[in-house]
């Protein structure tokens, strides 16, 4: 037999849940403005109005610490590009509506996509978790012989610099270009840097942003 | 597409724990009550005339471990058992009747039962009506809400992650004789899901009682969602949760694909359970319609969606 349930208080628990709350959305605000390298724990205890040493109970150090909120996104942006390219087989137009998600996602959720891409830019290899994406649409389409010119390194390396300086300038508030526009400007861009066909590449750029702006 | 049988609805969720003991303090917590109590395996009801409603099974690994699905009679079960070419055995568990267990395409438990003793309702908290839109009905009657865990009538429904939906779909379709009322559509004509609902003729039943979503991760159990009693009732058994203190996931706010009042927390080991009330009501000749990714993870009102964990089972 279970012994009857005592009340307990979890005071200790509720506290504890509580901090690392505090302490992943300070997180995430100050990823979304600086580079995680200039962001120190003082800042992030500081920001989560916590203890210092309450920081190391939930997490080793500050790079578990991003790497936990980099994960917690990760997984987001990646069902919404799934959800864009779902039955879509040709690997510029998948790499062309891969960035127009990460951009209108940009737009919906600011803090959780700068703070992903803060951390994406230490994440630059073809392994990475999100990465593998992009990966395999690169390597698909030098399969399909619809890209040229990269290798798998310089693909991935192209699809990230891109996708995130896009993202970066949008927020940024200095541009007056619509995103949808620029979207279909920047993905055929980055097709043509993939080694697409430039007339392919602007018909393709302007079909992904249609397609994945098309509710705006 | 005929279907086998025809679902009236789902009927229980198990999960394996390996302390019987915290899942039920935190079931009580949850709003559930005990219906039985065994050396390995609990057995949890709700308010409502289910025998019970959560059941978990004493195991060093935690994790889900299958649903079970209502169907309208014994000749029903014979027929997916079959279907299947599996035996039909008894269900031992409180209420008894009898089972067939299958596998749906991504591996998970779904037992198909009928036969089972309904157990009698646990009387609710009066209701009062609500004095709201300019009509007043309750005068010289004060509400006042008892404080406490939610009343938790039903399981209402589960959803799953599956990893190819058209497949999945099929499977439940052609056995259980689910219909849809949203299909989660990103693009016209291109499917990653859908909720699914009862066909009980022109008896109304939920929006859905098993929502399947294709998602870039393993398949996996994504969350089970118990009726309470009214939004009074949701929200005193929020404070409550947080109160013993539970881990909170998202919520409060009001869905739009179903429209319930929603409230997600997670168990002891991480499994999102749902608290929700007020959803919409279908009978089958209502139809279904297209849901948009906005849709499916925006909310009416209320605290924004929290990201969807990938990379491995939610």
């Amino acid at each position: 037999m279970i012994a009857s349930t005592q009340r307990r208080p979890a005071r200790g628990n509720r506290q504890r849940e509580r901090t690392r709350t505090a302490l992943i959305s300070a997180g995430q605000a100050l990823f979304a403005t600086r580079p995680v390298e200039s962001v120190t724990v003082d800042d992030i205890v500081d920001a989560a109005e916590v203890a210092k040493g309450s920081f190391y109970n939930h997490f080793n150090d500050k790079d578990a610490f991003a790497a936990t909120i980099y994960e917690l996104v990760q997984g987001d942006v990646e069902f919404h590009i799934f959800s864009a390219n779902r039955d879509v087989v040709d690997a510029p137009t998948r790499i062309a509506r891969a960035l127009c998600t990460v951009l209108q996602y940009a737009r919906a959720h600011p803090e959780r996509l700068m703070a992903m891409l803060s951390m994406a830019e230490r994440r630059t290899t073809s392994a990475s978790p999100l990465n593998a994406g992009v990966s395999a649409d690169i390597q698909d389409g030098l399969k399909q012989q619809r890209l040229s010119g990269v290798d798998l390194e310089t693909g991935v390396l192209t699809v990230v610099t891109m996708v995130n300086a896009t993202v970066r300038h949008a927020m940024s508030g200095e541009t007056a270009t619509p995103p949808a526009a620029l979207a279909a400007a920047m993905a055929a861009t980055l097709l043509r840097a993939l080694g697409v066909d430039p007339r392919d590449a602007e018909m393709l750029g302007r079909d992904a942003a249609a397609a994945v702006f098309e509710d705006e | 597409m005929e279907s086998v049988a025809k679902a009236h609805d789902v009927a229980y969720v198990r999960f394996r724990a390996p302390n019987l003991s915290k899942m039920r303090s935190f079931l009580l917590d949850f709003g559930m009550r005990d219906a039985e109590i065994e050396k390995d395996r609990l057995f949890m009801r709700g308010f409502g005339e289910s025998p019970f409603v959560h059941a978990t099974e004493m195991a060093d690994t935690p994790g889900f471990a299958g649903f079970g699905i209502r169907l309208p009679d014994l000749d029903a079960l014979k027929r997916v058992a079959a279907h299947d070419g599996v035996e039909i055995h008894p269900l031992d568990a409180p209420g008894g009747g009898m089972v067939v267990r299958l596998t749906d395409p991504d591996g998970f438990t779904v037992e198909a039962i009928a036969g089972q003793t309904p157990v009698h309702p646990v009387a609710l908290p009066g209701r009062a009506p609500w004095n709201e839109g300019g009509d007043y009905p309750r005068r010289n009657d004060f509400r006042r809400t008892e404080r406490g865990p939610s009343h938790v009538q039903r399981l209402g429904h589960v959803v799953l992650g599956v990893s190819d939906f058209r497949r999945s779909e099929q499977w439940y379709k052609r056995r259980f004789g689910l219909v849809t009322s949203d299909e989660i559509q990103p693009r016209p004509g291109v499917a990653i899901g859908a909720f699914l609902r009862c066909d009980r003729g022109d008896q109304p039943c939920d929006h859905h009682t098993i929502f399947l979503l294709e998602r870039p991760a393993p398949p996996g159990f994504m969350h089970a969602a118990f009726e309470v009693a009214d939004l009074d009732d949701l929200m005193v058994g929020h404070d409550h949760l947080k109160e013993a203190g539970h881990t909170h996931f998202w919520g409060i706010g009001r869905h739009f694909l179903g429209s319930q009042i929603f409230d997600y927390w997670r168990d002891p080991w991480g499994h999102e359970i749902e608290h929700w009330t007020d959803g919409d009501q279908l009978v089958a000749a209502d139809g279904g319609g297209i849901g948009r990714i906005p849709e499916l993870m925006g909310v009416q009102w209320g605290m924004p969606m929290p990201p969807l964990p990938g990379g491995k089972p939610a």
